[in-house]
Parts: structure tokens; sequence; C-alpha cells
């Protein structure tokens, strides 16, 4: 009885970038909890805009980035893989 | 019809829906084989796939209630723009290539490449169908309040509309229909919300800056609009929370079909990455401009704020109410046929998803053990959404007024707990058996589903006990963990029968 070794491979690149991605939410999350009175300050004196709305817009496009580095890597497909012939 | 949304919604409604069954009548006659109706043929390009991702998991409730859960509880509600996002680099950057190599038409395919097929067909289409309908339900109460709303029309007609026309979409237009549908949903939802963010900084000489000052001088919360805490969720419910999204979007069936509608893994990841970008777009766009225009032109505003407080409709109806007070009822009309366009369409991708896992993991695969005509299985199919339209349709009705938020908790849980332990171990730890992801999976669906039942918003807010058994609202920091150690114990504790090679998905 065998064990069956057939699994995929983690991409190291991949799995970096996703762990940026990841930690940029639970960061910002444990800012959120952790400092609030640093997240209400003004990003400059007088203004309504805060470090929070700073980080938030970092925490929408942070992942965005990531994604787009992630792929920016991938090689296009090789002819034998289509949808007919790839590992169905 | 009294309907408060004026003749020009009523106009769009119905130009929807007759460009939505244009578009199926024309993708009935190019749905002819098992794999053209399941997943398009996978002829679909990267960015038309990256679109109807994009379509799949913008639903009404992104912008209407999005917009309406800032107007309550402020900034906290950010929560669900960044978390969904994360999920979406889990699944690019760990499932995306794996489950477009190694599967066919539902994600089931992939999981059961490795392992015996049957048991593990069986616990991932249950897990499938699970997220798939309760995610319908959810969405046909949703609805059906939603365009009594808008159009006049009542509830239960409504969801019976709704209910048809998705199952004609799919029934005779299968996966090419729907991709279409969610594409098209997707083009209109972000040009409104585009055109909607632009009106709405125009108001302001495109100052943000004078946007949020104006939003906190109205909002009774004030400067900590823009604070922690409006949403009242404790720390550990927030991280539950982040959690079930991280993993939740990476295990749901509607999503990870759409790997199988493009030619070759590289598409899948490039049209994810499409995907996730305009759904990033458009979040930024609700949560950060328009939402807080609603509250800086709607909240103390006599013209749109019902005399008990609020606004008339509900806090659902902040995004639209904005529509009227920035371009009359012309805009109003178009955010209400936006609406309903994207109601149609997600609940197409559902359906799709639900009716495959009945007819092809656990008909085709396990009834008919991989021996049916394609011609059975394609009637199979089409039975399958009839009956789910009907079922979604049914429970739509019974469900008429009650609370169901628990049901977007449930789904990504189960989605967190179920669906993605199975998917990832089954990818990438290769000392996986058979009974350890039978046994982490049913663990990760059990505890879901008992949990939320046992927690404050089904046990006390619908059924009336006075303290929950379980104190969180949303268990995925137990379930999905639960899940993995089960699967790994087991794993460790038990051994293959057979050492099967990688079993083709045919």
């Amino acid at each position: 009885m065998s064990v069956n070794t057939e699994s995929s491979s983690l991409r190291k690149r991949d799995t970096y970038l996703a762990a940026v991605a990841i930690a940029s939410g639970f960061i910002f999350l444990a800012m959120w909890y952790l400092t609030p009175a640093f997240l209400e300050k003004p990003l400059w004196p007088g203004a309504s805009l805060t470090v929070a709305f700073l980080l938030g817009t970092l925490s929408v496009f942070i992942p965005v980035l990531v994604a787009w580095f992630i792929a920016a890597a991938d090689k296009p497909a090789t002819a034998e893989e289509t949808f007919e012939t790839s590992h169905h | 019809m009294n309907h408060p949304t004026g003749n020009i919604a009523i106009v769009l409604f119905f130009l929807v829906i007759a460009a939505t069954l244009a578009i199926t009548y024309w993708a009935q006659k190019r749905s002819k084989s098992t794999a053209e109706l399941y997943a398009a043929g996978g002829k679909i390009k990267p960015w038309q796939n990256g679109w109807a991702i994009a379509g799949d998991l913008l639903s009404a409730s992104t912008f209407l209630g999005g917009a309406g859960m800032f107007f309550s509880a402020g900034f906290d509600s950010t929560i669900y723009t960044f978390g969904p996002l994360i999920g979406f680099v889990v699944m690019l950057a760990y499932i995306a290539g794996p489950m477009r190599r190694l599967g066919r038409f539902t994600f089931v395919d992939a999981a059961a490449t490795r392992l015996s097929p049957v048991p593990i067909r069986i616990v991932g289409a249950v897990s499938a169908l699970a997220v798939t309908l309760m995610y319908l339900i959810g969405q046909m109460l949703g609805a059906g309040g939603l365009i009594e709303i808008l159009f006049g029309i009542p509830y239960n007609i409504a969801v019976v509309i709704i209910g048809a026309l998705m199952v004609i979409y799919v029934a005779f237009g299968g996966m090419l229909a729907t991709t279409w549908v969610q594409v098209t949903k997707a083009f209109i939802l972000t040009g409104g919300m585009t055109f909607v963010a632009f009106l709405c900084l125009a108001e302001t000489g495109f100052s943000m800056d004078l946007l949020y000052a104006r939003a906190s001088e109205v909002h009774a919360l004030g400067a900590s609009l823009f604070l922690p805490g409006g949403m009242k969720l404790s720390s550990i419910e927030a991280t539950s929370l982040l959690l079930a999204f991280v993993l939740g979007i990476p295990g749901m069936p509607h999503i990870l079909m759409r790997f199988f509608t493009v030619p070759d893994a590289t598409s899948a990841r490039r049209s994810l990455v499409i995907g996730m970008s305009v759904v990033g777009v458009v979040y930024y766009l609700v949560f950060f401009i328009i939402a807080p225009a609603g509250v800086a032109f709607l909240a103390n505003n006599p013209d749109f704020m019902a005399p008990g407080g609020g606004v008339p409709g509900g806090s659902n109806m902040v995004a639209l109410h904005l529509a009227r007070y920035l371009g009359g009822d012309a805009l109003l009309g178009l955010m209400a046929a936006a609406a309903f366009a994207t109601i149609l369409a997600v609940v197409a991708g559902l359906t799709v998803a639900a009716a495959s896992s009945i007819s092809h993991d656990l008909y085709s695969k396990v009834i008919a053990r991989d021996n049916p005509s394609e011609a059975r299985e394609r009637m199979i199919f089409r039975v399958s959404s009839v009956v789910i339209g009907a079922i979604a349709i049914m429970l739509g009705i019974a469900f008429e007024g009650q609370n169901i938020l628990f049901l977007t908790g449930l789904v990504f849980a189960i989605a967190a707990s179920a669906c993605f332990p199975i998917l990832v171990m089954t990818m990438f730890w290769s000392r996986l058996t058979t009974a350890g992801a039978v046994a982490g999976g049913f663990t990760g669906l059990i505890l879901s589903v008992g949990l939320i039942v046992a927690g404050p918003s089904v046990w006390v807010q619908i059924l009336g006990h006075a303290t929950p058994i379980f104190p969180l609202s949303q268990p995925t920091i137990i379930s999905a963990p639960a899940a993995f150690i089960v699967m790994i114990a087991v794993s460790l504790l038990t051994r293959e029968n057979t050492a099967p090679a990688v079993q083709p998905a045919s």
C-alpha cells in the first residue's frame, strides 16, 4: 500500500507574495483593534481624511497589486495544454 | 404597479429581461455538448471570464448592502472589501492553476483525481450544494424584497420571476449564457458605479477630504464614522470573519467552476487577476466614495429621511436614494435596473454550480458510476436546474421577512471549512487519505453549520433564546482549523486501500 504522491508543488514565489497579501489584511485588522488612536490621526493638519482611510485604501489595493505580481511571472500555456488535451 | 423608481426603471427592467433572454437564445444554439453546457466548451477568453468572475462576486448586496452597512456602521464595514480580495490572492496562488489542470467541470473533479472518487465526490458535492443553495436562498430573499421596493412588484411574484428567469438561463443557455449575463451585468454595474462615484466627487469639487468632512458633520457617529467599532464585532469575531473570506472565497464552487470555461491554467490565473481587479475597483468606489457620499448628502437631508429616522425603505436603499439625489429619476432608474441585472446574474451563476453538483458529481460520477450517456447527463443537469429553481422559489417565499443575515456568514464558513480544506489538502499534501479528506470535510461542514445555529445569529436572534451556546457570530476561526486538524490526524492514522494513479476526471 503506497502513499499517493501525485500532489502539486507549491510555487515559492506565489507563496511568498500571497503571504504578503494575507499579512497586510491581518496587520490592518490588528491595528484596527490595537491602535485606534493612531488610525484616528488626520493625514495632514486639519484634514478629515485619516490614517484609517490611507490604510483602508492600501488594504484594498495591496491584494490587487500582489495578484498582478503573481500573474506577471506566468508563462503562456503550452500548445498541448488545451481544454481538450489537459489532464481531465 | 406602484413603483417608486419611476417609468424609466420599468422600461429598463423589461430591457434587462429582453437582453438576457436574447443572450440565452444565442447561447442555447452553442450549448449542445456536455462540455459546452457545463463549461462553455472551455472557449471563454480570459478577459471575458475575468469580468464574469467579478460578476459572480459583485451581488446587489455589494453596492446596496455595502452603502447601507456604511451608512449605519461606518468605516468598520471595509472588512467586507479587503477580506474577499485576499481570498482571491489565495485562490490565485494555490488553487486556480492546479484546479484548471486537474478538473473538468466542477471543483470536486480536481479533488477526486487523487483519492477514492465516490466518497470524495459525495462530501464535495454535499458541501458545494450546501454553499450554493444557501447563497441562492439568501439572494432570492434579498432580491424579492428589493424588486418589491424598486418596481412595486409583489414579493412573491418577484421571487417567481427571478426563479423562472434563472432556470431559463441555466437550463437552456448553460454556462455560456450565464457567463455572458455575468459579463453584461459586470459592465453595467462597474460603469454605473464609476458614474455615480464621479458625480459624488463632483459635488465636492473632487475633494475627498471635503466629502469625508461633510459625512462626519451630519452623521450621528461624527468623526467616529471613520473609526473602528461601528459593526460591534469583537476582535475574535472580526478575525473569524476575515478568515472566512480568506479561506471561503477560494472554496466557492460557483467561482471555481469558472476556471473550466477558459482553455488552460494560465488563462484561468489571468482571468482571476482581471476579475479581482474589477472587484477591487468597484469595492473602492462603493465603500470609499459612494457610501461616504450617501452619508454626506442624505443624512439629515429632510428630502431623503424617513419620519422615524433613517432613509425610506431601509439602509439598503441608500445607494438608490443617492442616485436620485445626484441624477434624478433617470439615474435612479438606471441604478435600479443595474441592481436587477446583478440579481439575475448572481442567481444564474449559483444555479449552474448547484445543478452541476447534482448532475455531474452525484449522478454521473456516483449513481451512474461514471458511465451515463452525455444526453442523459445533460437532461439531468436541466432537470436539476428546474428543481433548484423550484426549491429556491419555495424557500424564498417561505422565509419572507425572516432575518437571513446568518446565511451569508454560513456560506463563507462552509466554503472555508469544508470545500477549501478538501481542495488544498488534495492538491498539496501527498499523505492525505480518502478517510482523512472525508472526515475533515464533514467536520468542517457540520461544525460550521452547528456553530452558526448555536451562535447569536440563530440561537438568540431567530430562535429567541436568551444567550447563545456558542458566543461568536462567525465560526470559521474554530471550524476551519478543526477541519484541517481532523483531516491530518485521520490521514496519519489511515492508509489508502489502493494506490490510485491520478484518475482522469473525464
